[in-house]
């Protein structure tokens, strides 16, 4: 195997895995990006082999639904067998819904249920014993704001992150000393083609909620959660003002809900 | 004070036994009508339960359906608001526990999980929502596990702080219309569910666990409904778990983690050598 950093990312074919995954190319990794639809996958591929740091590097595409559970396992191991095991896991593969509670279908509330926990979930547990045994390894699961704070109109969106969080916290307890971390990214809202389909029909408590935090662009975001997890943070907050919204909803829960309800009633009264 | 008046009707899942049971009882003993939801019903306690009741004109009533079934659990709140009235208090106390390290944790035990204990609170939610009004209140029974993770506890966590998130968002979506939403966060209790799991708990888990107490159930009920009398968004009954709650939000993680981290390895180092000394 060569010396080159192996990296996966689910999700990779687009929005913030595929910044990443951008970002893992020009710094000279080995990349998997593993997503469900193979064109875009393939473009994705030759986007990041372009902006490869050297002609040895490894990029490719492998066609793979995440909630998948019959498929996925054998994918995992083809690949760890063929490229090796990796140092690098990004899960970001996700799913939103944008409404209120009650016009969210039991369907899309499992849905959500299913790509955003059961997806990440059943992708680190992959590879984990491979990682394990080899005493290294760095699993990143993507999370959002939305799994530390509830937000209006993501009822399905928060509880599926929040429990990416619940998960998360667990794993690291069990995985601490083992040499492999687990690592939290939880991203306010990025431009990528997720956040923008949501954008046709946002419901506007949720869009006046999430314009407190702004956008960042996927490039930006990327940087900062590389960094992020170079520097192995268990959590990591990309941009000034999420970093600010999470603190003060950690530390005076109570005042931040009184007061994005005062917000919200001045705004839509 | 701020919180609600008495409840004269009150909707509760898992009511048979445990949290529910407890909670039932009280209500009864208040004077309000009483729908329970649950997966069996036993006739021996709701006998006991219009024995102890107010007023004989109180109704006691309990529907057998899975929390996990939306359509069902719809259909059995739509009975009750007729046979009673809507709810002024809906609690949903049904939950499960299958705890394991994750790696030996089967991927089905895990959705399970969440399931009941996070598909089952959306369900509930959605099922007596539309018939609540102002003034009136949803208490989803969460854990400590909600906001501080547990050894072994990975699908608990995942389940439990989703119902966290869930009762966030419910809140401040039903604020304006003057339905207040209540997440309450017990440490262990001793029901029925956590007597199951001491049979063959963790180590770890137990030691992590006693950081956040065990209470009896009458401790748990009494100080849960001094919470919801007094109208609490957050309910976390016992000093114990008070405290944990006040560290896992005032405490940096890197100390949290580094303190859970030792208590972990100690645990682990001692039944690694007990394994050595048995073999």
């Amino acid at each position: 195997m060569s010396s080159r950093k192996i990296v996966w990312i689910t999700g990779g074919s687009s929005g913030i895995g595929l910044a990443l995954a951008r970002h893992y190319a020009r710094s000279g990794c080995d990349i998997v990006l593993l997503a469900r639809d193979p064109g875009k996958l393939q473009n994705a591929a030759a986007e990041c082999s372009a902006l490869g740091a050297s002609s040895e590097q490894v990029i490719s595409g492998e066609p793979v639904d995440v909630t998948d559970s019959e498929n996925l396992p054998a994918v995992a191991e083809g690949l760890i067998a063929a490229r090796g095991l990796p140092d690098l896991v990004i899960l970001s593969a996700g799913a939103a819904a944008n409404d209120t509670f009650l016009d969210t279908p039991p369907a899309v509330f499992d849905d959500l249920m299913n790509i955003n926990l059961g997806g990440s979930r059943e992708v680190a547990r992959a590879v984990l014993p491979g990682m394990c045994e080899r005493g290294s390894g760095q699993i990143a699961f993507v999370c959002s704001l939305a799994g530390l704070m509830g937000i209006y109109g993501y009822s399905a969106y928060s509880a599926s992150k929040f429990a990416v969080t619940g998960l998360v916290q667990a794993l690291r307890q069990e995985l601490a000393g083992s040499g492999v971390d687990i690592q939290l990214v939880c991203p306010p809202e990025v431009d990528t083609p997720m956040v923008a389909a949501e954008a046709a029909h946002a419901v506007p408590q949720t869009r006046f909620l999430k314009d407190l935090v702004g956008t960042m662009q996927p490039d930006v975001v990327a940087g900062k959660i590389a960094r992020g997890i170079e520097r192995r943070k268990s959590v990591i907050i990309p941009g000034f003002r999420a970093g600010l919204m999470a603190w003060c909803g950690r530390h005076f829960p109570g005042l931040f809900e009184r007061g994005s309800a005062l917000l919200l009633r001045w705004r839509f009264k | 004070m701020r919180g609600p008046r008495q409840p004269t009707s009150c909707f509760i899942t898992g009511g048979m036994s445990g949290l529910g049971l407890g909670l039932a009882r009280e209500y009864a003993r208040r004077g309000a009508d009483i729908a329970i939801f649950d997966l069996t019903i036993n006739d021996d306690v709701l006998r006991q339960l219009e024995d102890i009741r107010l007023r004989d004109s109180q109704v006691i009533t309990a529907y057998q359906v899975n929390v996990t079934d939306s359509e069902a659990l719809q259909q059995a709140v739509e009975q009750a608001v007729v046979a009673i009235s809507a709810p002024q208090l809906a609690i949903h106390c049904a939950g499960i526990q299958r705890a394991q390290p994750f790696e030996q944790l089967p991927a089905d035990h895990f959705d399970q999980v969440i399931q009941v204990n996070l598909c089952g609170s959306r369900n509930f939610a959605a099922a007596v929502l539309p018939h609540m009004s102002g003034g009136s209140r949803l208490a989803l029974v969460a854990s400590m596990a909600g906001f501080a993770a547990n050894y072994s506890y990975a699908a608990y966590c995942a389940s439990k702080f989703g119902v966290i998130g869930l009762g966030r968002v419910l809140r401040m979506e039903y604020k304006p219309r003057g339905i207040e939403v209540s997440l309450v966060c017990p440490p262990e209790v001793d029901t029925p569910m956590v007597i199951e799991e001491l049979k063959n708990m963790h180590p770890a888990s137990r030691r992590l666990k006693d950081l956040g107490g065990t209470l009896s159930l009458e401790q748990a009920v009494t100080a849960i409904l001094a919470g919801l009398d007094a109208g609490r968004g957050v309910i976390i009954p016992g000093g114990k778990a008070k405290l944990t709650y006040f560290c896992s939000r005032y405490l940096p993680d890197a100390i949290m983690n580094r303190v859970v981290d030792r208590i972990v390895r100690s645990e682990l180092a001692q039944m690694g050598s007990e394994r050595g000394a048995a073999t």
